[in-house]
């Protein structure tokens, strides 16, 4: 019935953390089983405000970070120029899916990787792996630094009002908060219309940010509404859809590799997936009476017809419970109906 | 001239260019007017395996490259590549279907169709 949604050692350095708890319960609050139409709404319709537990955060430097980082990922990135970002996914030499970040190029020769997975050594072990004669250096930042992603058609004004300053659209800044640099990077990549800025700053700064953000219109949204919200827009997460279980295009990353930018690290196993149509799974919703389980097995005629990797507990103002799955190709069709260990579940 | 099958490495401790690779890298640096002049080889991370060969041609050694001199060649090798290429031999393939420089290195357990990158 209830839970706790974040770690307090996490929620904020020690000297801060009664004040932080006091004014921002909304991040901590137990939830009920129904969604909290206030958050989703924020969500989808004002700006939403979701504080990441954990993140990969990795500053990235060097005359040859963006090129090395072009040669292993799926995106082209060698015009992404200061000021920009892109998404990008890290594949291994089989074709599965390491890690998905985003690059921020945030000064000359200055990246910021970003990544929703809460196991930063497996980014860093990757690039570091791969970085030999190259003059670039990774730092890990995710143990100092904090995000969090505003979400909704109102995250950009909601950003500006907070921090006092203009932004462009699809943009990456540094900005000053006090004495303060805060990172804002905008994510086009998360679904179409889906307005998602993330914010990258010292943790120490937490509660004072969070204040502000809160203050200029945004709603705090604790994860069980945003893992609801994640669901139903069917944005992959990081090892629930992705991970080295699936290959980017049936983990619905399709929209994250480049075709014609050349060879990075698995784009031959990934191109003949593609180009002999080998992709067996895709992520697909599935609406139930009941909540499933994350890791039920998935059938249909009798036969396996994929996983359910995400699963929604709460119970939205529609009446059916969310989950994503990776279905099997012959079970894609909208409306086809699987067995969940024993529940109906219904691709939508 | 030396002749190279795909099982043929040398010792670990050095890699080998053979006689026909060395004698193309000595024509493209003519090509380019270098009187003074060595082979780079390195290896960088990318490629559909993850790692891929590099070849220039260069004035001389960084102050960390192995160099090797074979057939009045010099060839470096940076010491983190090294590891990477030890033992491998290189060569140059022509013709119709040739395939340029070639290289057989005992270290890849999987190179890529096109044999510019490998796994480890």
């Amino acid at each position: 019935m209830v839970a706790v949604l974040r770690s307090p050692s996490r929620c904020l350095d020690p000297d801060v953390s009664a004040r932080h708890c006091e004014s921002h319960k909304q991040l901590q609050t137990p939830i009920s089983t129904k969604a909290d139409q206030s958050q989703l709404d924020a969500l989808e319709n004002g700006c939403g405000i979701f504080l990441w537990d954990a993140a990969t955060i990795v500053q990235h430097s060097g005359p040859d970070a963006v090129d090395l980082l072009h040669r292993l990922t799926t995106k082209d990135l060698l015009g992404v120029g200061e000021g920009q970002s892109r998404r990008t996914a890290l594949t291994s030499d089989r074709g599965r899916v390491v890690d998905v970040f985003l690059m921020a190029h945030i000064a000359e020769n200055q990246l910021l990787l970003v990544s929703d997975s809460p196991n930063s050594e497996r980014m860093v072990s990757a690039i570091d792996y791969y970085t030999i004669i190259e003059d670039a250096e990774l730092n890990d930042l995710s143990e100092t630094h904090t995000r969090i992603s505003l979400i909704g058609p109102n995250a950009r004004r909601t950003v500006e009002s907070a921090l006092n300053t203009g932004l462009e659209p699809d943009t990456t800044a540094r900005i000053d908060f006090g004495d303060d640099p805060v990172y804002v990077i905008s994510d086009t990549s998360r679904g179409p219309g889906i307005e998602w800025i993330d914010v990258i700053y010292e943790t120490a700064i937490f509660s004072r940010l969070v204040t502000a953000f809160e203050n200029s219109g945004g709603t705090a949204v604790d994860a069980h509404n945003f893992e609801l919200f994640r669901i139903s827009n069917a944005i992959p997460g990081s090892d629930r859809e992705y991970g080295e279980h699936a290959n980017p295009i049936e983990a619905g990353l399709l929209h994250l590799i480049d075709w014609d930018k050349g060879c990075y690290v698995g784009q031959e196993v990934i191109a003949r997936l593609d180009a002999y149509g080998k992709v067996q799974r895709n992520v697909k919703v599935l609406k139930s009476q009941v909540p499933l389980d994350e890791g039920t097995k998935l059938t249909g005629d009798s036969k396996p017809a994929g996983v359910v990797t995400s699963a929604s507990q709460l119970k939205p103002k529609s009446g059916e419970y969310l989950s994503l799955a990776l279905v099997r190709k012959a079970f894609l069709s909208s409306e086809t109906v699987l067995d969940a260990d024993g529940t109906a579940a219904t691709v939508s | 001239m030396t002749t190279m099958s795909p099982q043929r490495y040398v010792p670990i401790n050095t890699i080998e260019i053979t006689e026909k690779a060395a004698g193309k890298v000595t024509k493209f640096a003519a090509d380019k007017g270098m009187e003074k002049f060595g082979l780079k080889v390195a290896v960088k991370g990318g490629g559909c395996s993850g790692l891929t060969y590099t070849l220039d041609i260069v004035e001389g050694p960084d102050a960390d490259d192995k160099v090797i001199i074979q057939h009045e060649i010099e060839v470096y090798v940076p010491k983190k590549a090294f590891v990477f290429l030890a033992g491998t031999v290189l060569d140059f393939s022509d013709g119709l279907n040739g395939k340029g420089f070639e290289f057989a290195n005992p270290n890849a357990a999987k190179t890529c169709g096109c044999g510019t990158s490998f796994s480890v």
